[in-house]
């Protein structure tokens, strides 16, 4: 069994928030909720300023923070280490998101429209949500478990990849199998140095980051 | 030292869904007012069973009934779903929690009802081997209730100013210190209970002296915890909840009612001089839970 990741490069992303609109529109999410936020992070002084756009979403961990504190098991790890939240089990409690180091899970509360009047795609599409849940980035499972089921390669294959990852103007993020030392996301890691965040916390989340450059 | 809250505070972000900032507004102040009331009841439970007095059980089962248990279930975004809490209490803090209210909700209105007029329930207190093993449920079922919230915030390495074992011992004696003030309350209005003032008086001086000194360590503890610890610090201690940290869980939670109850000590114990202490330090925990809420901050995820 695979175990999904992700490489974000943060060398190549410029902040552009197309994964973010990605998502939104993939998800059929609101105003009031994001499962993917992209940082800015300015250091240095002036005049040798950096600015590093650093995209984030649940990390997805092997080790995962969130499941042991869940009180009603909605929050469970798939077999390819992705975790879901089962949202006709979560009660709403947001232990869960104070429990996530990376503080990458939302709330679904109650959802407005972008514009005075509900769309007609609004409507349809916040239905497919339950308010009052516990939402997060589960690396788009739906469509990489049905593209691979009309034998597609996730990561490789538009159908079979997370829409964020198809959707970045600058390919600052791939996706694939970590435990395939083959795979184009484990070859980004090693050659460049591949970095998850906040180790300290031995989550070992499924996202690694790939630092800049210059 | 602004330019250096103002740091701090841009580089972490500060937990919402539990606080009124969340998605759900003023309904997540509820937690607030949970946490403080599941503080209280309890500790009213525990120094009422120690002294004898009825009204204070009945009065600790009621206060956790209707501002812990009630706030707890309006803030949950599913609260039907409610009864789903109690299905993990070998992982999750809020199962064990949903446990304890319940044991304690169940002993501490089995050990007080025979003082409301509720007909077939006077045989429990006339049984007096009955009516002992009941109060000791309940208060062992009082006591885990006020340790929870404690483990409930310590266990969360993601937020690191919640990250600390000084967090129990505080919130027992919290509790403990809040039995003894709503104790003095009551007994205001039934002067015939027998309790002896002076005894818990001493008591509540002595607790209250800890609770500042765990405070303070728990407090500069975090200054140099890290990023996020120190956003904590700041945003407490200089920022935006200054006054009600310096005011209201120090000033008037905790040294207000050690001046007073010194100053009874010495000459004489007045009534108005033990409410007096009472709600100010009442008033000194709702600001530290309050506070402890709000100044919650997740690790810096970046800091390279």
């Amino acid at each position: 069994m695979a175990r999904w990741g992700m490489v974000i490069d943060l060398e190549k992303c410029t902040g552009c928030q197309t994964c973010v609109a990605a998502c939104k529109v993939t998800n059929g999410l609101g105003p009031t909720i994001q499962r993917v936020t992209v940082f800015e992070k300015e250091t240095g002084t002036y005049p040798a300023v950096k600015r590093t756009y650093i995209p984030r979403r649940c990390m997805n961990c092997r080790e995962p923070a969130c499941i042991a504190v869940c009180p009603s098991g909605a929050t469970q790890q798939q077999k390819d280490g992705i975790i879901t939240v089962d949202k006709d089990l979560c009660i709403g409690c947001r232990y869960c998101m104070m429990a996530c180091p990376y503080n990458a899970r939302t709330f679904y509360g109650v959802e407005r429209s972008y514009y005075a009047e509900p769309s007609a795609w609004e409507e349809r599409r916040y239905q497919e949500h339950v308010e009052g849940v516990v939402e997060k980035c589960d690396f788009c499972r739906d469509r990489v478990l049905e593209g691979q089921q009309r034998g597609l390669s996730p990561g490789k294959d538009t159908d079979a990849t997370p829409a964020c990852v198809i959707g970045c103007i600058s390919s600052a993020l791939s996706f694939g199998d970590l435990d395939d030392p083959e795979s184009e996301v484990s070859q980004l890691i090693k050659a460049r140095g591949g970095f998850q965040m906040l180790p300290e916390m031995e989550t070992d989340p499924s996202i690694y980051y790939l630092p800049r450059r210059f | 030292m602004s330019s250096l809250l103002e740091l701090s505070e841009d580089r972490v972000a500060f937990q919402k869904e539990w606080t009124i900032h969340g998605q759900l507004g003023l309904r997540s102040f509820n937690l607030e007012i949970a946490l403080f009331a599941g503080n209280i009841g309890p500790g009213l439970f525990i120094i009422s069973s120690f002294t004898g007095f009825g009204l204070g059980l009945l009065a600790g089962f009621l206060i956790v009934l209707v501002g812990y248990g009630i706030p707890h279930l309006v803030f949950l975004g599913r609260m039907e779903r409610f009864w789903r809490a109690i299905f993990r209490p070998g992982k999750s803090w809020i199962s064990r929690g949903f446990i304890f209210a319940s044991l304690f909700l169940l002993f501490s209105f089995l050990s007080s009802v025979h003082l409301l007029p509720v007909p077939g329930f006077g045989q429990l207190h006339a049984n007096a081997g009955l009516y002992q093993v009941l109060l000791v449920c309940g208060f062992i079922s009082a006591f885990l209730l006020v340790l929870y919230p404690g483990f409930l915030f310590s266990v969360l390495r993601a937020i690191p100013f919640w990250n600390s074992p000084l967090l129990v011992p505080l919130f027992v004696l919290q509790s403990i210190c809040s039995g003894i003030s709503l104790t003095f309350l009551l007994t205001a209005f039934t002067p015939s209970s027998g309790i002896d003032i002076r005894v818990l008086a001493a008591g509540m001086s002595i607790i209250l002296g800890v609770n500042l000194l765990l405070i303070l360590l728990h407090v500069w503890s975090k200054k140099r915890s890290g990023s996020a610890g120190m956003a904590s610090f700041e945003r407490l201690v200089h920022g935006k909840y200054r006054f009600l940290f310096s005011i209201g869980v120090l000033v008037s939670g905790i040294i207000l009612p050690l001046i007073i109850l010194g100053f009874m000590h010495i000459i004489s114990f007045i009534q108005q001089g033990l409410i007096a202490a009472s709600v100010l330090q009442l008033l000194g925990v709702l600001a530290f839970k309050y506070s402890l809420l709000n100044v919650g901050a997740y690790s810096e995820l970046y800091p390279g």
